[in-house]
């Protein structure tokens, strides 16, 4: 289990973790009824795999729609990956947004309040 | 007069809300021209869809979206169990009568609760729309004749002339 890599579909996005990746991404839409379980399955990677993940993981999420269920599950994930980063790990959260776009701006200071960390936001 | 609207009725899934989301997208590009909230805007339709996707007890939803000069309506129906028409109502009444700052704080209470409901809900669906600036969310339920089951008629209006690009 040193890879997770999930193709995307209409409704959830395409998913690109592995131990020997200093980038993990998540790219797409996320639209699924069943968020939690979607997003449990990158939480129980990072879990399993913690280890071996570089420490200087960047976490990168380019995700142009979502639903208010994805948003909660998100934060669980972003929860898990800050308390990577308590537990020493150099790690980094990415946060794309595309031509300022103010629903992934709004989702990614919701976010960082959240979770009072900052995120490094790119513009695509 | 309506600029523009589209009503639909059939079924609904995932697919069909990314579609939908998509067409809105669409229209209001040509409508309004390239914005930076119109994402934003289309985040009350995926919203409201996925409201009726999830409660909707046949999966048959009627839904439409009214485009006018100032303001963009977006309606929705579906038929839902008695427990989630009520809650859906009770929370839609509840949550007209708070400020700004009880929105925040109300919405922030409820992302951080870890559950979600029996259906993958988060609750935070209307939350999040008011959050966003509607300017009114309505939800009226009646009930079906003969059932235990109610008809669920939800309608969110925001504003489209306050964030035009220049």
């Amino acid at each position: 289990m040193s890879e997770l890599q999930l193709k995307p579909t209409k409704s959830t996005p395409g998913v690109s973790y592995a131990v020997n990746h200093h980038v993990q991404e998540i790219v797409g839409i996320s639209t699924p009824v069943h968020a939690f379980e979607f997003y449990q399955v990158l939480v129980k990677w990072i879990d399993f795999n913690e280890k071996e993940i570089p420490i200087d993981t960047k976490f990168k999420f380019n995700l142009p729609y979502f639903n208010s269920a994805t948003m909660k599950a998100l934060l669980m994930l972003l929860e898990r990956i800050k308390a990577g980063i308590h537990s020493s790990k150099n790690w980094s959260i990415v946060w794309v947004v595309e031509d300022e776009d103010e629903f992934m701006l709004d989702a990614a200071e919701t976010l960082e309040s959240m979770l009072g960390m900052k995120f490094q936001i790119i513009t695509s | 007069m309506a600029e523009n609207a589209l009503n639909y009725c059939g079924k609904i899934d995932e697919e069909c809300i990314v579609e939908f989301v998509d067409l809105l997208n669409h229209v209001l590009v040509k409508s309004l021209g390239q914005r930076k909230d119109l994402r934003k805007i289309c985040s009350f339709a995926l919203e409201l869809l996925d409201n009726g996707m999830r409660y909707s007890l046949d999966e048959l939803i009627t839904f439409s979206w009214t485009l006018d000069s100032d303001i963009i309506t977006f309606e929705l129906e579906n038929k839902a169990q008695m427990v989630d028409a009520f809650r859906l109502k009770k929370q839609a009444d509840l949550i007209r009568s708070l400020s700004i700052e009880e929105i925040k704080a109300a919405f922030h209470k409820q992302i951080i609760d870890t559950s979600f409901g029996a259906k993958g809900g988060a609750g935070l669906g209307l939350l999040q729309m008011l959050r966003k600036g509607a300017l009114s969310i309505e939800v009226n339920i009646l009930q079906v004749e003969s059932s235990e089951n109610f008809v669920c008629n939800s309608r969110i209006q925001t504003s489209i002339t306050t964030q035009k690009a220049s």
